[in-house]
């Protein structure tokens, strides 16, 4: 029970632009073991699992897999040696069959052509003998997202893969297929494998680790047995300060708030295939509304469909009594919108380009900071600094590259630029994903206080308990369409959020209609 | 805030001077490579023989420009159609558009300054607006001509490295054609067009050297180009653009306009650079096929890293190199401008590759680290 499995030794690895994200790291893991890496994201926890799966290369330091050294030259070997890695975001194509994506590199052959009916009889074995439930003759495409999770597990199980890594697996699940997904870890111990649990979320991983391992600026802060500690000494340990649970007290009533942002009967398809479904609510100032539902039913395209990152198709949406569907994304922006996108490297900022520049990128041609052709650099930089200081970003200077800062960071420079034109409308989309809970906390007191000052804030995010602390009113969506709509969110769970995320409840459709005011 | 800023140390591993350690150590090794194939090429009958002439022609060839001044003007003058050609590829390359036009634009803008050099009557006498003229008209045509990739790219994602290219020759064979039919000498058959008159052709600057009056003007566009890249709105918007399209989009940039622009001002600057080396160099039109310098802009654009001050460097240091190869090349049997390409290649694949020198550094990164602790 106690054999090392695999163990670091003094692993440090620095990034090419100086980074530094993993410091003399130690970790030693044991074979039947289920063991958890926590810490802020930002952490080293993912740089970490590439250098375990070795797709990056440590600095300096040693891996002993099974008693040896190691020094594999690339993912292939790690699989090949019994090391297998689910991803956060599943590497399946999705066009082929379970059976053809589980065997995809190790296809049982009959003399030069695959084996297909021996590679399903192979796979339907396999999800058999660990007890998932799964038919291996359907199309990849088709599965939902918690079995596509299990066929990524089971494709490292197929390589005999003796230590599992997942990373953030829970995150894009629903608390019901967290609970499955548990009970199936749980056998895994039984037949000897060692799991290494990644997740952000303290309550899953105190419930299903045996031993916790604490990763805070790529330095490790010790290994405890899951029995022996607290969740409140853990969350010290990550970010050494204590946070409230709840921001309620944060928040003011906001007198005569008019209704700032109205969508109504929004349709948006693909390829002819309904992703947005006739979807209308509204939105008053001094109002949080968050958008609760599983990833992929259709609220990224609802709210870029809104924001004009994709073409809009149907309905009507209006900013303050102004229409702007027709409008282009700066017409939007003048008519009083901001938006935080989910992207923060591919759309909310240039990283190659100074924090300065990305500072302004959404207002540079107003009056005050820039003239008929030039711009106002003197302002620019006052502007900058007075922005860098009031969000707290981290930096040596306002030159610096974007690229060079902490996630935490970067999402600080986004949400600084979108509060800085004083929005009516603020789109936050996932604002705080991948950051440390240090900044996540920050953004959220910054996304309260544009609440708290009269705007009106449209939250989405895959991360159920920020939507529940942050909101004031909640809708859920489900296949792009909204399953429920909650007034208040006295008393509402997340298990009871579950159920309408899965599409197994499904309120009346009058309950659903009070999601838009009628005024 | 900015008592933390000033005490920023120097440090060798920063972006900046990084860059520059990374450039002067590429220019080492090119120049150490070059030796090399002096050694063996050069004539001598035992090995030590061989490395000493090597020695002497390669130090030649390092410092026989500044030996008089008419040979540094040559340098000058080579320098100034480069630079032109780096910063209008330079612009297009900051926009994040691999547009190579700069070639065939160079040629037409040609043909059109040489309409007008060649013929006193649609000129002035006066030499000042007499070369004004000749060099706005070659901008112009330079700049509407650019504008034809740039609209396909903006308005149907055209792939504007196919597009430019495909013109380039197409450029080549409608401006060879009107050179031939209508600006040539009528009677005398030929690929040469009538000569300049006088008052178009720019003056020379420096006595007893070729250097003429386009050095001042190309330092000038350098200004203009660095002003308008750094310090208006349209530069920002070039800048943000080239580096992340997408962001550009999400903060409500339009791309239709400003692929316009960039392409109407590569045309113009391509354009300016082809009247202002026709008429301080040549006597006429003699250019019977595409004359190269585009293609070199490309280059400049990617040694001087996309900046118009180091496009200039970068300008003088290679004319400087072919100008001293070109020179030596009628005393000495082994150099040869070819020489001068294996400077060349060797300096854009160091500076062009990422990795070059990376390790390094992060061993640095790596020791500076520990030593903190």
């Amino acid at each position: 029970m106690s054999d090392t499995i695999l163990k670091l030794e003094d692993i440090t690895k620095i990034y090419p632009n100086g980074t530094v994200a993993n410091r003399n790291i130690n970790i030693e893991l044991r074979k039947g073991e289920i063991h958890s890496i926590v810490g802020e994201n930002g952490a080293g926890k993912s740089t970490l699992m590439k250098i375990i799966f070795a797709i990056e290369k440590q600095t300096s330091g040693k891996i002993y897999y099974k008693g040896q050294e190691i020094n594999y030259q690339g993912s292939m070997e790690a699989i090949e040696n019994g090391i297998g890695m689910v991803h956060q975001h599943f590497m399946l194509i999705p066009s082929f069959t379970v059976a053809q994506n589980i065997v995809l590199g190790a296809e049982p052959s009959k003399s030069a052509f695959i084996d297909m009916k021996e590679a399903v009889r192979r796979t339907q074995e396999l999800a058999h003998k660990y007890n998932f439930d799964i038919d291996v003759t359907q199309k990849v495409g088709s599965l939902t997202v918690s079995e596509k999770q299990k066929v990524e597990i089971l494709k490292t199980l197929y390589r005999n893969a003796e230590v599992i890594i997942l990373d953030e697996p829970t995150a894009v699940l629903t608390p019901q297929e967290t609970e499955a997904l548990f009970e199936q870890l749980e056998k895994f111990k039984e037949t000897g494998h060692t799991i290494v649990f990644i997740s952000h979320k303290l309550n899953e991983v105190m419930q299903i680790s045996d031993r916790i391992t604490v990763i805070r600026n790529g330095e490790t802060k010790g290994t405890y047995a899951a029995a022996d500690i607290t969740m409140d000494k853990l969350t010290e340990l990550i970010i050494g300060a204590k946070l409230e649970d709840s921001y309620d007290e944060f928040k003011h009533p906001v007198k005569d708030a008019k209704m700032l942002l109205d969508v109504q009967h929004l349709k948006y398809s693909e390829h002819g295939v309904g992703k947005v479904n006739d979807v209308s609510f509204s939105i008053r100032g001094g109002e949080i509304l968050g958008i609760a539902g599983v990833q992929g039913n259709g609220q990224e395209q609802l709210i870029k469909a809104i924001t004009g990152l994709l073409p809009f198709q149907d309905g009507v949406v209006k900013v303050d009594g102004t229409e702007i569907q027709g409008m282009n994304i700066a017409q939007k922006r003048d008519a009083g919108m901001s938006y935080i996108p989910e992207d923060r490297m591919v759309d909310g900022t240039a990283p190659g380009a100074s924090i300065r520049d990305n500072l302004i990128s959404t207002y540079y041609q107003k009056p005050k900071y820039a003239g008929k052709i030039f711009t106002k650099d003197g302002v620019i930089r006052e502007e900058s600094k007075m922005l860098i200081d009031r969000f707290s970003v981290k930096t040596q200077s306002e030159k610096e590259k974007v690229s060079a800062l902490s996630g935490g960071n970067i999402q600080k420079v986004v949400v600084a630029r979108e509060w800085n034109t004083q929005p009516k409308l603020m789109i936050a989309e996932q604002p705080t994903r991948g950051i440390d809970i240090g900044s996540a906390a920050y953004i959220h007191h910054q996304l309260i206080d544009m609440r708290n000052n009269g705007a009106a804030v449209l939250l989405v995010s895959a991360d159920l308990n920020e939507v529940l602390k942050l909101s004031d009113r909640l809708i859920v969506m489900y296949e792009g369409e909204i399953v429920a709509h909650f007034a208040s969110l006295k008393g509402v769970t997340e298990s009871q959020l579950g159920l309408y995320m899965l599409g197994v409840e499904h309120q009346s459709e009058k309950e659903i209609r009070e999601a838009s005011y009628d005024d | 805030m900015t008592t933390e800023k000033a005490k920023k140390r120097f440090r060798i591993t920063d972006e900046g001077p990084f860059e520059v350690l990374r450039i002067l150590v590429s220019i080492l090794i090119a120049l150490a490579v070059t030796f090399v194939v002096l050694c063996f090429v050069i004539e001598g009958d035992s090995i030590p023989a061989r490395l000493g002439n090597a020695g002497a022609t390669f130090i030649k060839l390092l410092t026989y420009p500044c030996k008089n001044m008419f040979y540094f003007g040559y340098v000058l003058v080579k320098m100034v159609p480069l630079t032109f050609a780096g910063l209008a590829t330079l612009l297009y390359f900051r926009t994040g558009l691999f547009n190579l036009s700069t070639e065939g634009v160079f040629y037409i803008a040609g043909v059109a300054c040489t309409y007008f050099a060649v013929s006193e009557a649609r000129l002035t006498g006066n030499p000042f607006i007499d070369s004004a003229i000749c060099i706005v008209a070659a901008g112009l045509c330079g700049g509407i001509i650019a504008l034809l990739p740039g609209y396909l790219k903006a308005k149907f994602q055209a792939n504007e490295m196919v597009i430019s290219l495909m013109m380039n020759s197409i450029l080549f064979g409608i401006g060879f054609w009107m050179i031939k039919t209508f600006l040539a000498i009528s009677g005398v058959t030929g690929t040469s067009s009538a000569p300049f008159v006088a008052s178009a052709r720019l003056t020379t600057i420096i006595p007893k050297t070729q250097v003429h009056s386009g050095i001042i003007i190309v330092l000038v566009m350098v200004v203009l180009v660095y002003i308008l890249l750094f310090k208006t709105k349209l530069g920002y918007a070039i800048r943000i653009t080239g580096l992340n399209q997408n962001f550009a989009r999400y903060s409500g940039m339009g791309a239709f306009g400003l692929f316009m622009s960039v392409h109407f001002l590569a045309g113009f600057i391509g354009g300016m650079g082809s009247a202002v080396e026709l008429l301080g160099v040549y006597q006429s039109f003699t250019w019977s096929q595409l004359p190269g310098l585009g293609f070199t802009g490309a280059l400049m654009a990617m040694l001087g890293k996309n900046h118009p001050i180091g496009v200039t460097v970068a300008a003088f240091g290679i004319s400087y190199l072919r100008a001293s190869a070109q020179l030596l090349a009628n005393s000495s049997p082994v150099i040869d401008i070819k020489l001068v390409s294996v400077v060349e290649v060797i300096l854009t694949l160091l500076i062009s590759s990422q990795y070059f020198l990376r390790s390094w550094r992060e061993k640095q990164l790596l020791k500076e680290e520990q030593c903190n602790e």
